[in-house]
């Protein structure tokens, strides 16, 4: 996997983030780091240029309340949980590249969220014992087609080639 | 480990025949020639390889992404995300709205994570092309054997009556309450047990993906699969295109490593973006001046629906049926449930709301609606890189809140409680009354959630070198030893899932080489 790494000061960012976008659930289910990791991770599956403006989108959300005096000079990261979630309200309301990006962010972030063991336990969501349970089962039930369909994808079958080359050189000219 | 045939980047100095020599600024180059290089291991570059190499030719595959087998998919989707997509899935299609596209990037290319339907292409598109592009010998009874050999090797059929989940009968019966024509998926899939994980890696093995299917028949008859390897360039002597050239990926990190392999003839399957992509860096201009233009991308959108009961949709076969009564409407609709967290992804809204939605995803239908596009966008070469742009028309939008609209119907009449809507700034829907209201809402472009898998058209193929990039079998005009197999040779969209009609225009590409090379049939 990717060993994509935020700057500590947006790592900071994301962590405020998590329970604005998922609710203060994330805090008390104890996993915001392991969220900020999943939102690393999927980050690292990006190429360079993407990260490069979730990056500059991170700064931009950390420092521009700052501007506010209601904020006291404090950055994003800084703010109060009520603080921070009507910074982030205020942001998803604005219009076109800015809204977009807010919600790239948020993409990331449920995204992580989901992706958690945990998260999906308490959904109920657990694929890997149903894919596990029907993998054997296929294997048990259905052995014989399986190996006679791996020969027939192996066994000598020219392509039919129907077309004489004088008649294709006729189509080509 | 890998099978016989498929090598990483470390395996280069053990592949047969290949030459390393230093270069004059540090690290190596490595060179190999063959008959045919092939550039993807996708539905296109797969089958080239497979024919090819069981018809004599000596083949080398060189594929962007590593290799990955059955036993490495799984339901963890970010790992499925960094290793099989291109760009983490995340590709968009500038434009109003922007649509997101993805696109395999592993050994078995989209196959990998399509989600298995098999179709062939409809009869009046192979019409119109043949009548509006003079692709020649190109009528369904002409194809006919091409589709059949293609859905042979794919074990395409219809699914076990038990691997059919709920969400996929629930679509079915509101389609059928309200009297809509549905009709079964036709899957590549043998004896598919229905664990819905076909966008992250079949982890049964019961799609018949390129990756069980036609690349181990290449490597069976002697074909060389080559991992990591990015091609960047084309060589060429002028008009002659003589093999390519690139570097390969080390995730790691470690010296630099050139290749360049030489080859009579070279076939570009990278998809629809990245083949126009390879071509314009590559300094290529045809006459027409086509090359990237014409993409077409069936943009879809999708709905969420909340029932009273427990529907668990991963439970069960992706895209069982398809509503087909709009086929000529110029839509389809089918259930396509997705995990968790690419619902929350999707969704407009964030918060409580969010996930107080999303604490019923076992009650949840995901619906999708596909449109046959109009328009055409773009693919441009930036430094290096694609710069897609497409832009949805009014007619195209409209559509797609007609069909969003049936969509909804089919699943109250099934029995939904709430549908949440792709358009941002729409209410959820609760009623029938509430699904009329959607009909008389304008809702902009830019409101509007829309994604693609399919990507097509920007290296079209027909009859008329000042019109299209390739002729009716793939070769690019005014450039001999090029040959393009894989969707971007469509001359229009097909209103179907594109990857049998891939398959069997590569089937053509590889016959027509054949006679080229003069390979008697039946060679081996």
């Amino acid at each position: 996997m990717s060993s994509f790494t935020l700057p500590a000061r947006l790592r900071e960012t994301v962590r405020v983030l998590v329970p604005v976008i998922c609710t203060a659930e994330a805090q008390a289910m104890g996993i915001i780091e392991d969220v900020v990791h999943g939102v690393e991770g999927f980050l690292g599956t990006l190429p360079a240029h993407l990260q490069t403006g979730i990056l500059a989108g991170l700064w931009t959300l950390e420092l521009t309340p700052v501007a506010d005096p209601r904020n006291l000079g404090r950055s994003f990261s800084r703010l109060s949980p009520e603080k921070a979630q009507r910074s982030f309200d205020l942001w998803w309301r604005l219009p076109g590249p800015t809204h977009q990006l807010v919600r790239a962010l948020k993409m990331f972030v449920s995204f992580a969220f989901y992706e958690h063991p945990k998260v999906r336990e308490r959904l109920g969501y657990d694929p890997e014992a149903y894919i596990a349970q029907m993998r054997s089962k296929r294997l048990s039930e259905h052995a014989d087609a399986i190996a006679a369909h791996q020969e027939r994808i192996l066994a000598p079958n020219p392509v039919p080639r129907p077309l004489p080359v004088v008649e294709l050189e006729e189509a080509q000219s | 480990m890998s099978p016989r045939g498929i090598y990483s980047r470390a395996d280069w100095p053990q592949i047969p025949d290949v030459r390393v020599r230093p270069r004059r600024f540090g690290g190596e180059l490595y060179e190999l020639s063959c008959d045919v290089v092939v550039v993807g291991s996708g539905s296109g570059g797969a089958v080239v390889a497979a024919e090819l190499a069981e018809g004599g030719l000596d083949v080398v595959v060189l594929e962007e992404g590593g290799y990955y087998a059955t036993e490495d998919f799984n339901a963890d989707v970010t790992q499925a995300l960094g290793r099989l997509y291109r760009d983490g899935g995340a590709q968009m299609a500038l434009g109003t709205p922007p649509v997101t596209f993805a696109e395999g990037r592993c050994v078995g290319g989209s196959t990998v994570i399509n989600g298995g339907m098999t179709w062939r292409t409809p009869e009046h598109v192979i019409r119109r092309w043949a009548d509006d592009h003079g692709v020649a010998h190109c009528s369904p009874d002409e194809l006919l054997p091409h589709f059949e050999r293609v859905e042979g090797y794919l074990s395409a059929g219809y699914q076990d009556p038990e691997s059919i989940g709920r969400d996929n009968t629930l679509l079915k019966e509101g389609a059928e309450a309200l009297g809509y024509d549905t009709i079964p998926n036709i899957r590549n899939q043998l004896h598919c047990p229905g664990s819905n994980n076909c966008a992250f890696g079949c982890p049964t093995g019961a799609k018949q993906s390129t990756l069980l299917t036609y690349l181990p028949r290449a490597l069976h008859y002697g074909a060389r699969i080559l991992t990591h390897c990015r091609v960047d360039n084309l060589l060429r002597k002028r008009k002659q295109v003589t093999g390519v050239e690139g570097s390969l990926a080390d995730p790691a990190g470690g010296k630099t490593r050139r290749f360049k392999v030489h080859a009579r003839e070279v076939v570009i399957s990278c998809g629809a973006v990245q083949t126009p992509n390879l071509l314009l860096r590559s300094g290529l201009r045809t006459p027409s001046g086509r090359i990237g233009r014409g993409l077409t991308l069936h943009p879809n959108t999708k709905v969420v629906a909340v029932f009273d009961e427990d529907v668990e949709g991963w439970k069960g076969v992706h895209q069982a049926y398809q509503v087909r009564e709009f086929e000529e409407d110029g839509f389809l609709m089918a259930a396509v449930n997705v995990p968790p967290s690419i619902v929350a992804m999707t969704l407009p809204y964030y918060g409580r709301k969010m996930v107080e939605l999303l604490d019923q995803y076992k009650q949840t239908v995901v619906g999708g609606v596909l449109i046959e596009d109009t328009t055409s966008g773009r693919v441009r070469s930036v430094a290096g890189l694609p710069v897609t742009t497409y832009q949805i028309t009014a007619e195209d939008r409209e559509r797609i809140v007609r069909g969003t609209a049936i969509l909804c119907d089919v699943l109250f009449a099934a029995g939904a409680k709430r549908i949440v809507l792709p358009f941002e700034g729409v209410p959820d829907l609760y009623s029938k009354a509430d699904v009329q209201r959607l009909r008389e809402t304008t809702i902009p472009g830019s409101a509007m959630e829309v994604v693609t898998v399919h990507i097509m058209g920007t290296a079209a193929m027909g009859g008329d070198p000042t019109r299209h990039v390739c002729d009716s079998y793939g070769r690019v005009y005014d450039f001999a030893g090029l040959s393009v197999a894989d969707a971007s040779l469509f001359p229009t969209p097909i209103g179907v899932n594109p990857m049998e009609t891939i398959m069997t225009l590569a089937t053509r590409c590889a016959t027509h080489l054949l006679d080229r090379f003069a390979v008697p049939a039946g060679a081996r």
